[in-house]
């Protein structure tokens, strides 16, 4: 326990002073912001021009406006789909950044295991992007007040908050992934290729009817962006395969820096 | 018991041999100096030694303990490979933090005491990013450093370091050298290794082809008495007289190659005083670390 400790204390003094991770606060708040501006809109109409293709769909959201459709429609999509990409650039940033600051052979000889170094970078990361995840909860509810959004049930909107929890810690599940490519390509290259890749698949593969078994595509079917029809769909084999995947690439990931030649 | 023995390790990657079936041992308080071109296979032996590359063939045993199996010694091993990096983020100290973490260090001024050490009290509190190429290789050393190692690996540690640096450092590796830490250090720096080692052994396209300690280095290299006197014909022709063996270089001078003669330079030059050929020049010319290896490595190729 005391290994993972110091090693837990190590990777924390490595965030200090670092401008990414504020940044990536800012980029996952943009969208309770752009949502709140929408939801703005949708109340203030005739502060948009006509023909204005904002104006064209805002009139294609049919979702009833109050806190209840914001916070599912920009917390939990947000986080089951942008989440994907935020959450796997901190992944690549956190594993990816000793091979990009060539300090990855000072943490191969030590009294430390290897094993408990990467478990320390997972500790950060959850941590990291439980942070961003309620963050982003706090936007929201403040610009919920702001808006003055009507449902402010306690019963509802902990259902609502319970669904954006689950939809965000299957998404961070999926950075072992992430991990995996980071020290496999050393660096953050690989990482954010197999990113926008993966990004690229989670949008297409639900339309072949295959999306409640890919389980890059779960998250974003369970917080209901893909539909309600979607998210009837997903089963018990939908989460298990989530579940194998995401421990598959933590072995990998373990295996890895623990086997390979580190040249 | 010995610091380091190495046996039989050979390194393929994919058809290339980088480490071809070196063995070496390294007794405690040794300074031993890792010789080799650019490419010989220094830095994959080292890393073999670290247990960071995993070797095709062979064992590595670092204080009598297979660095394979639950090896937990890595507390006694101080190591630098190759250029040295750190966060650049973070300040001098705090990176010296993250690795007192890392190594379960517990007393804190082991931080200050490093710092001091290694000149870098005006520098602890500034970014990484922001150091001098001396200072960041100061700083590489710290970490090395900071929790007293018995071993210490150290990969071209003078890279970068001005000449008043290079020989602080080398001191303070004399100095624990003294106190029982044993060095095994590589650098194209030979003129250096001269200086600090006790050991030296010369790779080549990745096998080890001598290994010497640093008196038999001193029976090896090539000696000869340089002669230069106002008629050297004639000074060759009087020393043939007197069955010295000599010729003349392509500096016009004397080569004397005996080495009684050799050993006692002076005699040489009451005999040229006397027949009137007081000599301009008279020194005796020492092969340094850098032509021996040239030398051995020449004659491993031919």
């Amino acid at each position: 326990m005391n290994e993972l400790k110091r090693a837990f204390l190590s990777e924390l003094l490595k965030l200090k002073h670092l401008s990414i991770l504020w940044i990536t606060f800012i980029a996952f708040a943009l969208v309770p912001i752009m949502g709140g501006v929408i939801m703005f809109l949708i109340q203030n109409p005739e502060l948009i021009p006509k023909s204005s293709i904002l104006s064209i769909k805002i009139s294609m959201v049919s979702a009833p406006i109050n806190l209840v459709s914001y916070l599912s429609l920009y917390l939990s999509q947000g986080a089951g789909v942008v989440g994907i990409i935020v959450f796997g650039f901190v992944a690549s940033y956190l594993f990816g950044r000793e091979y990009s600051d060539h300090t990855y052979r000072d943490l191969l000889s030590l009294p430390i295991s290897r094993t408990k170094i990467l478990k320390a970078k997972y500790l950060i990361y959850i941590i990291w992007c439980l942070g961003l995840v309620i963050s982003d909860l706090i936007i929201g509810l403040i610009i919920g007040k702001m808006l003055n959004l009507s449902g402010w049930e306690y019963r509802i909107i902990f259902e609502t908050i319970k669904i954006y929890f689950v939809t965000s810690l299957l998404t961070i599940a999926l950075g072992t992934w992430i991990s995996f490519f980071a020290l496999w390509g050393k660096g953050y290259l690989s990482p954010i290729g197999f990113l926008v890749v993966i990004v690229m698949l989670a949008q297409f593969i639900p339309y072949l009817g295959w999306g409640h078994y890919f389980p890059w595509s779960i998250p974003g079917i369970y917080c209901g962006a893909a539909g309600e029809g979607l998210k009837n769909r997903l089963n018990e084999w939908s989460y298990l395969s989530l579940f194998f995947t995401c421990i598959l690439g933590y072995l990998l990931t373990i295996s890895w820096w623990k086997y390979a030649d580190q040249p | 018991m010995k610091t380091i023995e190495a046996y039989n390790l050979t390194k393929k990657f994919k058809d290339l041999i980088a480490v071809n079936n070196i063995s070496l041992e390294v007794e405690p308080g040794e300074i031993y100096a890792f010789v080799g071109l650019n490419g010989a296979g220094k830095t994959t032996t080292i890393r073999m030694l670290l247990g960071m590359i995993k070797p095709t063939q062979g064992t590595v045993l670092l204080f009598g303990k297979n660095i394979r199996k639950n090896f937990d010694l890595w507390n006694e091993v101080g190591y630098l490979v190759e250029a040295t990096y750190s966060y650049p983020n973070l300040t001098v100290k705090e990176n010296l933090e993250v690795y007192w973490h890392l190594r379960r260090l517990k007393d804190k001024k082991l931080i200050d005491n490093i710092i001091e050490r290694l000149g870098l009290l005006n520098y602890q509190n500034i970014k990484a990013k922001h150091l001098s190429l001396g200072n960041l290789q100061r700083l590489g050393l710290a970490k090395v450093l900071m929790h007293q190692p018995k071993l210490l690996l150290l990969d071209e540690p003078m890279n970068g370091l001005d000449p008043a640096g290079i020989i602080e450092i080398r001191e303070m590796l004399k100095k624990l050298s003294r106190n029982d830490t044993t060095i095994f250090i590589s650098s194209h720096i030979l003129s250096e290794l001269a200086k600090l080692a006790t050991k030296i052994s010369i790779i080549h396209k990745g096998k080890l082809i001598k290994e010497l300690k640093f008196d038999e280095l001193e029976r090896q290299v090539i000696k000869r008495l340089i002669i230069e006197t106002p008629d050297n014909s004639k000074a060759i022709e009087f020393l043939k007289n007197k069955n010295i063996p000599s010729n003349i270089n392509e500096k016009n001078m004397i080569e004397v190659y005996d080495s009684k003669v050799i050993n006692r330079p002076e005699t040489i030059c009451e005999w040229l005083v006397s027949t009137g050929l007081t000599p301009r020049t008279l020194y005796v010319f020492e092969e340094d670390l850098e032509a021996f290896f040239i030398r051995t490595i020449k004659t491993d190729e031919v």
